[in-house]
Parts: structure tokens; sequence; C-alpha cells
């Protein structure tokens, strides 16, 4: 009898469990992370009786959650990639707005540029239309501001971005130090009764570490685990919390990396940290960011020297030669600084130029000596060596001119120790750097420097071209000279220079150059330095055609005046269409265009990635959701079981009672 | 296969989320027309897009340049138009000048009108453009091209022509400078000029004479014909020199080289170093007449040189023939200046023509690119319409989804 109540209340006592881990099963069902659980049951030990083994009712065993490791740990793993992704192609889409826009992108502001340049060359004199010039000019200067803005702006949240990851992460790792020593004071799973929402908690919180930065983990025999990140840099371990930091690059203080431990000296992880929010946001940097500066700062660069280069072969409205166009650091006779290691054991630094923009890369390079001796150069896009050298003294300027790598030129200013490192970022902040110089109409450079004419005296029909210059080089020495008379000698068929400056091409009285009328008189081309043996001259050149005859003169001289003069106009409206980029084979719009296209085409693959990834990832959720998740169906069903059988045990209970009744009136009789 | 109850709701979330993302890209494209959006809808035509534009940006500049120096050249084909009306009149004067009817007081009227024409050509010369600089100054657009010095015509401007981009590597002159149109022209007929020597007192008149070899310049002063009495009775004969004053041979009837004096009759071709020239007249012995390599000499000049002719008393048969030599010698150069003109103008209706066809070209480019551009950016409407049609009416299933299946659990039952 009292075996048989005790039956009874064991069913009734089992029954309350099962009733209870439904309900908690449906109190959680929204709860993330969360795993169902099941009351395990088993019979008691039975009673063996002669008449065999007695049944002595129920026991619930444990409480344990239907759960599965392995698709829990994909669901961390893919949560990484996909977070990754998404903040990747998040930033990125910024980027590829800001480049979208038809009217605030580079290539409006170009166009008009160019547009305008043309106007001047329709009518050079017209300063309304020299106005509109220098307008244009600085519009574009400004849409350069602006763009550089809108980056350093993303620039600046990529910083603040990471400061608030690290600071969730951090965050998270004392969770989970918490909740390791929590599970390893409830005892583990060592004592076969496993503290199941603890476990869960963890494993939720893992998966939010996961959507900060990939993480790997290894489980102690006492419940807890160390988390690891980067490639075994330690997060967490035990009830111990590492954490990670941000700090500087020791190149550049404005670009913060991740590195290990709290105090912001521990080894830099950032190139280690490949997925979750934290990847995203440095890959972002790494590989959108910081080559779309690089490139629309090439861009930058190569109009600036090319403007320069062909304003300063002109004449302006106050007969002196053009000047400096756009100010640019970096370009020749304007260094720009390299970015000393912050470890660096010498004060040296290295100043560079850009010679040959046509060579520039939208790379970075590194500058280091292993023994403050021999150099090295390494070009940051492939990471190979391009130049090696050993300055002997200082300052020391490789590669000697007028070669260059890659269109550079370094100058070392002093010795350096044993293991110091420069960054030379070539191109990176030229977009911020471009200033216009010129705010004067009259110092437009429209016209080309020299004229060259025919005496009205002339008997034959001889003509001479307006001379050509290639080079602004030599221009400063000569323009001022007299002008150059060629008088033609029909006895020994040469035009015998005279005039000239003393000291600018001296002796010019000797000079000659031969013309025949016979074979030359369709045109023949000149150089008038290398005809004349006279190197400052070279690069002057014109045709001669025509038969003139035995004193007929021709002058070359300074083109004063030449206010409706459009040739070098025309040469700077020109260089919309030169290709001055890539070797020569890139013009500034196409070079645009692929600054462009490449954003959008990363953007695009990162959309679609994204998208695949996102079905992986909830593939993977599915899967754990169909082990773990709460079906409240499911739940229901229980319900209406677990409550059948509590009441059915009541039931035992009530027989019991009766049956005791029974016995006591019996007695009572 | 299980499936959690949070499973149910999230995928009936994520397919209306996803519902919404196509439908609101839709829409924004059928809002802006436009059929890429971002870079990165498709990256490729994002790059043609850019490069068209430009292409479009600059056919229109180049079709503006083209504008600019049609307007320009057509100024300077209308100066050019009244500087030819101009020297048709002044040869109309110079021939009737030459008329004998004409008296000292006559030519004096003529020479008056000479005058005025001579200050409407520098005026025509010293025109300006629609932007205010000189047209025939070459591109020294402040400085006036033309002034007039005590010794002539001073040219100010320079030699250059300013070109101007109207198409992709096309340039083209938008206007011609000054030296060329009204000061190198050759003087004479072109190849040599006849004079007669001022000091002449017989009444031998030369033609221009015309080349009929290679004219063999001899320089610096010409050839000079000189007449003189041979033998006895004296005939009038002719002897050529060159400028050294050596003797050159004259090609006779049959084309022999005779040396030494000729015998000289009225208007008989006198044919030397390719040159063939004839006199008229009677000259006495002693009279000399020069045949020189043309020169350049501005137009201003020759109606200066008919102005003086005019002037010169012409009373009595020498004097006549020195006003006939001078009239000659004036309407070969205004025939030579009208040559000129012609050619700069022909020129200009050769530019003209020029800008016309690569106006055609540049608009027919225009109107491509303007095309391929709106084929790769612009939206197939009736497309983009359909599909936001069914995107709505998907939404709208995904909705009505999540509603009804949401609906379902047990515990609705349990009462």
């Amino acid at each position: 009898m009292g075996n048989f109540l005790s039956i009874g209340i064991s069913g009734l006592l089992a029954s309350q469990t099962a009733l209870g881990t439904t309900a908690h099963n449906v109190a959680n069902v929204n709860t993330p992370g969360y795993s169902r659980q099941r009351a395990d049951l088993a019979t008691r030990l039975p009673q063996p009786t002669g008449s065999g083994f007695i049944g002595n009712g129920v026991n619930v065993v444990n409480v344990r959650r239907i759960y599965d490791q392995f698709a829990t740990e994909q669901v961390r793993s893919h949560t990484s990639l996909n977070s990754r992704l998404a903040v990747y192609y998040d930033l990125a889409s910024q980027v590829d707005n800001l480049l979208a826009d038809p009217d605030a992108g580079l290539a409006p502001a170009l166009q008009n540029f160019f547009d305008a340049s043309q106007g001047v060359a329709d009518n050079p004199s017209s300063i309304p239309a020299r106005q509109v010039f220098i307008s244009e000019a600085n519009s574009l200067v400004e849409r350069f501001g602006a763009i550089d803005q809108r980056l350093t702006s993303l620039r600046d949240s990529v910083g603040t971005r990471l400061q608030d990851l690290v600071m969730q992460v951090n965050s998270l790792a004392e969770s989970l130090a918490k909740v390791n020593r929590d599970i390893t004071l409830a005892g583990g799973d060592l004592t076969g009764q496993p503290p199941n929402d603890l476990f869960d908690r963890r494993d939720e919180l893992l998966r939010e570490v996961s959507e900060l930065v990939p993480v790997t983990t290894l489980e102690q025999d006492d419940g807890s685990i160390n988390v690891f990140i980067g490639n075994g840099q330690t997060l967490v371990i035990g009830s111990d919390a590492r954490g990670i930091s941000t700090m500087r690059n020791p190149y550049n203080s404005h670009r913060l990396e991740i590195s290990v431990g709290r105090t912001g000296s521990g080894p830099i992880i950032s190139d280690f940290i490949t997925g979750g929010q934290l990847g995203g946001v440095l890959e972002f940097r790494r590989d959108v960011l910081e080559p779309t500066e690089n490139s629309l700062g090439r861009i930058a660069m190569g109009l600036a020297q090319a403007m320069n280069e062909q304003h300063a072969q002109g004449i302006d409205l106050n007969n002196t030669l053009g000047k400096q166009f756009f100010a640019l650091r970096g370009l020749p006779g304007d260094p720009k600084q390299a970015l000393p290691a912050s470890t660096n054991g010498s004060t040296a630094n290295i100043g560079f130029v850009v010679t040959d923009v046509a060579a520039l890369t939208t790379s970075d390079y590194t500058v280091s000596t292993p023994d403050g001796i021999n150099f090295n150069v390494t070009r940051a896009s492939d990471g190979r060596i391009v130049g090696s050298f050993a300055p002997g003294g200082y300052p020391y300027t490789y590669p000697a001119a007028p070669a260059t790598i890659d269109g550079l030129q370094l100058t070392i200013d002093g010795p350096t120790a044993p293991g110091d490192t420069f960054l030379v970022e070539p191109t990176r902040s030229a977009t911020s750097d471009i200033r216009m110089l010129i705010s004067n109409v009259k110092d437009i450079a429209a016209a080309a420097p020299f004229r060259g004419e025919q005496a009205v005296g002339n008997l034959g029909t001889g003509k001479i071209t307006n001379p050509d210059v290639s080079s602004a080089t030599n221009l400063p020495a000569i323009i001022g000279a007299a002008p150059l008379t060629l008088v033609f000698d029909d006895a020994t068929n040469r035009l015998v220079v005279t005039g000239g400056t003393a000291g600018v091409g001296n002796p010019l009285g000797a000079g000659w150059i031969p013309y025949n009328p016979a074979t030359d008189s369709n045109g023949t081309g000149f150089d008038l330095g290398l005809a004349l043996g006279i190197p400052a001259y070279n690069g002057v050149t014109f045709t001669v055609s025509g038969a003139p005859l035995g004193g007929d003169t021709f002058t070359i001289g300074k083109n004063t005046d030449a206010s409706g003069d459009n040739r070098n106009m025309l040469k700077l409206a020109g260089l919309q269409d030169a290709a001055l980029l890539e070797g020569g084979t890139t013009n500034l719009q196409t070079a645009f265009g692929q600054t462009v296209s490449g954003v959008g085409a990363k953007t695009h693959q990162l959309d679609i990635n994204s998208r695949a990834q996102q079905t992986i990832l909830d593939q993977a959720i599915q899967a754990r959701e169909e082990i773990a998740g709460v079906n409240m169906d499911e739940e229901a069903a229980n319900l209406i079981r677990f409550q059948q059988s509590y009441q059915a045990a009541a039931q035992v209970i009530g027989a019991a009672d009766t049956m005791f009744q029974t016995l006591l009136d019996a007695v009572r009789r | 296969m299980r499936i959690s109850t949070r499973q149910i709701q999230q995928f009936g979330i994520d397919s209306i989320l996803g519902q919404q993302t196509k439908l609101s890209k839709t829409q924004l494209q059928v809002a802006t027309g436009r059929r890429v959006l971002l870079p990165s809808d498709d990256p490729v035509a994002t790059t043609q897009v850019l490069r068209l534009r430009q292409t479009v940006d600059t056919t229109s500049q180049y079709q503006a340049n083209a504008d600019a120096a049609a307007n320009r050249l057509v100024t300077e084909e209308g100066v050019l138009d009244g500087v030819t009306t101009l020297l048709q009149r002044v040869r109309e004067l110079a021939v009737q000048a030459n008329n004998a009817v004409q008296t000292d007081e006559t030519r004096r009227y003529l020479a008056a009108e000479v005058e005025q024409r001579l200050g409407e050509l520098l005026g025509l010369a010293n025109a300006k453009d629609g932007t205010g600089d000189y047209l025939f100054s070459g591109t020294k657009g402040a400085t006036q091209p033309f002034a007039k010095t005590s010794v002539g015509y001073r040219y100010d401007g320079d030699q250059s022509q300013r070109m101007v981009q109207i198409g992709a590597g096309r340039q083209i002159p938008d206007g011609d400078q000054g030296a060329e149109v009204f000061q190198f022209v050759r003087n004479g007929n072109g190849v040599f000029v006849t004079e007669a020597n001022p000091a002449n007192t017989g009444t031998g008149i030369i033609d221009p004479g015309n080349v009929v070899d290679s004219f063999v310049p001899s320089l610096p002063n010409g050839y000079s014909i000189q007449f003189s009495d041979v033998g006895v009775p004296p005939v009038l004969s002719y002897e050529v020199f060159d400028s050294a004053g050596n003797p050159v041979p004259v090609l006779d009837a049959t084309g022999t080289p005779v040396l030494g004096p000729i015998p000289y009759l009225s208007g008989e071709p006198i044919e030397f170093a390719g040159a063939k020239v004839s006199v008229a007249g009677q000259p006495v012995a002693g009279d000399e007449f020069t045949v020189k390599s043309s020169e350049y000499q501005d137009i201003f000049q020759t109606l200066e040189n008919l102005i003086s002719a005019l002037h010169s008393p012409a009373t009595d048969p020498t004097q006549r023939a020195h006003l006939g030599n001078n009239i000659n010698r004036t309407l070969t150069d205004v025939d030579q200046a009208m040559g000129n003109i012609l050619v700069v103008r022909s020129s200009i209706g050769a530019r003209l023509n020029a800008i016309d066809s690569q106006k055609y070209v540049n608009d027919e480019y225009l109107l491509q690119s303007e095309q391929i551009l709106s084929s790769i950016q612009d939206l197939d409407y009736a497309e983009a319409i359909s599909r936001l049609h069914l995107q709505a009416a998907g939404l709208e299933a995904s909705q009505a989804a999540y509603m009804k299946v949401n609906g379902l659990t047990m515990f609705n039952f349990m009462k």
C-alpha cells in the first residue's frame, strides 16, 4: 500500500518536473540561443520480492538540453562570415554611392574644366572666357576636396567603428569570462547535471562575439572554454577576459589598428582578423577605401603635373611664361615627406617627388633598412622589392635623376638606424592637397612662347611656321633672349642664324641651318637647338618651306602681345584625351571610370556574396533550430500529455486513499 | 523535419523584407527613369556611361567651337567681300584714268576717289570681330594691325593663325592674319615686275610680260633693257643687261639666243631668262626698262602708287607714256591683290564647308552616342512597371501567408 502511494507520488513529481520543463520551453520560445529542454524519466530501482521485481515508480534522471555541438558551431562560423560581408558591403556601397552621383562625381567637374579650356581656346582674349576657366578649375579643385572630405568622413567612421567594435568585443569577453566562472562553480558537466541555461547563454555570447570577430574555442575539463581570435591570440582564458584594444599605426597615427590585450601596446593583429564586423571594416579600409583614395589621388597628381608642365610652356597676357597652375605636395620642387615608423631609431626622413606620372602606381611603398646601410623599397600592392640602394652619404637621392622607380624619386635626408622603416604614400592625400594657384585671368598662359615670321621685303616664297616647344625646361633661359634672325644665303644654301642674347646659347653668330630650296621646299622641320648645337634651344621646333631667295629673312622671337593666340590653350585642352597615366595608356576620365567601375564591381560582388552567405547562414540556423528550437505545437502536446499523466498519478494517490479507507473501515467494525 | 516556431515566423518576415527590398529598388528605378542607379548595379555599364557622357559633352563643346569659328569666318568673308568690291572699283578708276580724254584735272578727281577708297581699305583691314578683337592682326587681337607711316604701311599684328578644335583631332584656322591677306602680295605679274625708267624721254610703254620658262632672277637690281642707236644710219636697238651689267642673250624668233644689240620693233616680244615682255611706242636712245623679280607690295602701297601716278601731270607724249606705264603697273598689282584676296576667300569658303561637314559628323556622332547612352542607362518602363506589379503581388502574398500561418497554433484549441 505504502509502495503504491509512493509510486503515485513519484509519478506526480515526475509529471510536475516535465510540466515545468515544458513551461520553461514555452516561456523561452523567443529567447535567443535557447535550446529546448527535456526531462529524462527512468524507472526507479524495482523491489525484489518472492514473486519477482515489483516496480517502484518513476524518477527524473536529469533535465538536458536538446542540442547539437556541430550545428551550433556552424551557426557561429557562418555568422562571422555573414557579418563581415554585410558590413563590408554596407561600407563599400557608401563609396559606390559617392562615386555614382552624376552631379557630385569627378567626371562632370573634369568635363566642365576642359570645356572651359576650349572656351578660352575659342576666344583667348576674352576675359569672361578666362574667368570661366579659372572658376571651373576652382570647382574641380573643390570637387576633389569634396570627394576627399566624404572619403575622410568614411575613414573617420571606420575609426569610430573600430573603437565601438573593440568595446563590444571586450564587454562580450567579460560576459564570457563570467559565464565561464558560473559554469565552473555549477560543477560544469562533471556532475551529470549540466547547467543547461548557462551553456545556452555562453553559446549565445560566443555567437554574438562571432558577429564582431571570428573566434575559435577550446573546452577545458572544468567546463569553462578558452576563446581565441586572430591567429591564436587569447581573448578569454577561463574566467579571465584578456580583451583587445585599438592602437595607432606606427606610421600613421590617424590609422587605428587592433592589438592584443587592453593596453593598446600589444602585437598588431589587424591583418589576421578576417571575419566578423571587425574584419569587414578592416578589409573595407584596406581594399576599398585606401585604394580609392590612392587612385583618385593619382588622377589629381596626373592632372596637376600635366597642367603645370603644359601651362609653363605658354605665355600669359603679361607676356611672361605661364606660372605654376596647381600646387600639389609631391610634385617636382615640392617634396612630400614619407611617414617614418614611430619605432625608428633615428630622426631621418625621406622626401619624395613624383617625376613621372605615367609610371606612377596606386600602391603605397615601404622603405626599410635592416642595417642602416642597405635599403629596400617594397611595393605594397604585390609585396615585391622594386629597388635597393646603399647611400654612401647623406642627403642621398634614389634613383638619381632622371631615372625613377615607379615614377618616384626618394631623398633620404640623414643617417638611419638599423631596422628603420618608412611608409611612402605617393598619391594618398593628393585629392585634399591639390590647390589652384592662378587667380588672375591675365595669368592664364594661352599663347605659345615663340613666333616665327618672314620679313616683308622677302623676294622668295620661303615661309616659316610658328616654332613649337615640347618642354618647359629651357624656356625661362631663352624666352628673354633677343629674337633670332635667319637669313638665307643662296650661295651655300644655308639659313644663317644671328641675334639672340650673349650668354643664352652663345655664340650664335656662327650658327647656320642647312636649307636647300631644291629639295626642302615641301617643308623641312628643324629642332633649333639640335640644328645649331645649342642645348638651350633644344625642343624648339619649326618648319621652313618654299623657295627663299638670297637675303630673304625670317625671325624667331618671343610671342609678345599675342592675346589672341591659343596654341598653348589647345594643348591644355588636349590633355583631356591625353593618356597621362598607366604608362601612357589611360587618360584622366578613363582612370576615373576605372576607379568607379572597380568599386562598383567590388560592391556588386559583395552584394552577391553577402546574399549567398545569408542563405548559408539561414540554413545553418535552420539546422540548429531543427534540433534545438522550440515548437509550440509540440509543447502544447507535451503539456496535454504531462497534464494527463499528472492527473492519472493523482488518481493513483486517490485510489490508494480509497484503499486505505476501505481497510480502516474494515478494522473499525 | 522539425520546424521551430521561431523559424516559422522568421521565414515569413524574411520573405516580406526581401520582397520589400526588391519593390523599393524597382520603385526607385521607375522614379528616376534609370536602369543603373549605382555603379555596382552594372559596373561595365557605368564605365560606358562615363565614357559616353564625356563623348557627348566634348562633342557638344566641339559644336560650340565650330559655331564660334564659323561666325568669325563669316565676318571675315564679309570684310573681304568689301575689299574685293573696293579693288574692282579701283581697277575701273585706273582704266578710266588711262583714257586719252582725261585731263590732269579730271585725273585729280579720280585720284581723290582712290584716296577715299584707300581710307576705306585701311578701315576694312583694321576691322574688328564680334568680340572686339581685330580680325587681321593674327593672334595679337588687341593690336591694330595696320598703320600708315612716313615710309609706307606698317603691319603690327603677327603672322600666326588661330586654330580651333572642331572635332576629335580636327583643328581649323578661324581667321587669316593681315600680312597674308594685305601685305604678302607679289607685285608685277607675280614672278617679275616691269618698270620704265622715270628718266625716259621716249614714249615706250612696257607690258607686264609673262613667264615662258622658269624665270631666272638677277639680283639685286634685275635686268635692264637699254635702248641705243646703233650703226649708220642709226638704228634704234636694244640690249639686255643683268644686274651686274653683263649682256644677257635674247631669244630671237627662231628661239636662238642672240647677244648684242637687236633692232627695235614696236610690240615685238623680247624674250630672255625665261621672261617675255614687249615694248610698244617709240622709245629713244638712252631709254631704259627694267625687269626684276617680284616683291611683296602691300595693297595700300598699290593704291598709293596709283594716287601719285594720277597726280603727276601728263600733258606731253613722254609724260603720257609714263602715266601709261604706271597705270599698267597698277593694274597688274591690283589684279595680284584681287587674286590674293580671292585665294583667301576661297580658303574661307573651304573652311566654312569643312565646318559644316564636321558639324554634320559631330551631330551624327552626338545622336548615336546619346542613343547608346539611353540604351545603356535608361529604364525600359514597360518591363519595369510589369515587374513592379509582380513584386507588389508577391509582397501581398507574403503578407497574407504570414498572417495565415502564424494564426495556426494548437493553443487555440486548448480551452
